[in-house]
């Protein structure tokens, strides 16, 4: 009687033990993603992957014609934009913005660059066709593409 | 070299000259602001506000697309635009004033004054009077400002959950920096 008891015991014990074990990692797992998830930079641009794919001209249009219903479509998406260089602005190094569209128009599509991913504006300029993935954040003079990357590797020349 | 002199002081002076009845323009004004707590700061920075400036009414404005706040972690950004600013419904904030006691900006002179824009503020679908405490200065043809307020979150229907509120502070501070304006040519 006492034996067999000895033994319920030892078994209870261990599937305490386990069952303890297992809520300090369930616990522990909890933390370590809370950390990470409370830490979290926002995903590198080139990493992305496009809502919708547009011309830089086309966007134009559709947010000077009509913001509120450019807004509806393309508000908060990640937008790939193809388009041809009308400015490139570097301003003391850390905001480098793009702008695609077309010469003649009032509006460009205005691409503030990820400069995490240390894009070279050297390398391109005015006239060249690029493609760029980013978030459009809405328009003011232009409409606003935000932590933007460039995905194509070469210009047209 | 005697022409190349020659030309920038004929530009400067035509530049200056435009002072008197142009605009002034910029599309990367810099606005960011910053809720302090005990526990954390909470800053932000958006650095492609419009702002157009009429130096003849003296009226200043500046348009900010709020998705364009940058954080430095995301879950924050995240949060602000869909807990707090609501931000796919308001994507804009937009602070229109009068700046107070102007000085005359044309002319080769190098200035700097301290001054207000009263005006309001037009964000999360409410708007409330504003006044900016404002640096202007001119140095060598080039016009630069920078204004401080703070607004109460509140004011604006920005709700803080009481479970964060030793977390986010319902002041929230705010500052403009426009290192350079351009004169605006208007088509």
């Amino acid at each position: 009687m006492l034996v067999g008891n000895i033994a319920i015991n030892k078994k209870k014990l261990k599937r305490k033990t386990l069952l303890i074990i297992a809520v300090i990692f369930g616990m522990a797992a909890i933390v370590v993603y809370g950390y990470y998830s409370w830490n979290r930079k926002l995903a590198l641009a080139s990493n992305q992957k496009p809502d919708l794919i547009v011309n830089a001209i086309v966007l134009c249009e559709e947010f000077t014609s009509n913001e509120a219903e450019a807004n509806k479509k393309y508000l908060g998406k990640i937008l790939e934009v193809n388009g041809s260089i009308v400015s490139l602005n570097n301003l003391g190094d850390s905001v480098l913005t793009i702008n695609l569209g077309s010469q003649e128009a009032l509006s460009s599509v205005s691409c503030e660059l990820d400069n995490r991913l240390s894009p070279i504006l050297g390398n391109y300029k005015v006239g060249d066709s690029l493609i760029i993935v980013g978030t459009c954040t809405g328009y003011l003079a232009d409409v606003e593409i935000s932590n933007a990357a460039i995905i194509t590797e070469k210009n047209n020349k | 070299m005697k022409n190349f002199l020659a030309i920038i002081v004929c530009f400067t002076l035509l530049t200056n000259a435009a002072f008197a009845q142009s605009k002034l323009f910029t599309k990367n004004g810099v606005i960011s602001f910053k809720s302090k707590t005990a526990i954390q700061d909470i800053e932000a920075v958006n650095n492609k506000a419009l702002s157009v400036w009429n130096l003849s009414t003296g009226k200043i404005e500046f348009s900010v697309l709020i998705k364009g706040f940058q954080f430095e972690k995301a879950l924050m950004q995240e949060h602000f635009n869909e807990n707090y600013m609501e931000s796919s419904k308001y994507p804009k904030a937009v602070f229109t004033g009068i700046v107070q006691n102007m000085q005359p900006l044309e002319g080769n002179v190098n200035k700097e004054f301290v001054t207000k824009v009263i005006g309001t503020l037009n964000m999360h679908g409410i708007t409330k009077p504003v006044t900016a405490l404002t640096k202007i200065t001119v140095k060598n043809g080039v016009v630069s400002g920078i204004a401080d307020f703070f607004i109460l979150a509140s004011d604006y229907d920005i709700k803080i959950p009481s479970v964060v509120a030793n977390k986010v502070n319902n002041r929230i501070d705010i500052r403009i920096n426009v290192a350079a304006y351009q004169p605006l040519n208007s088509k």
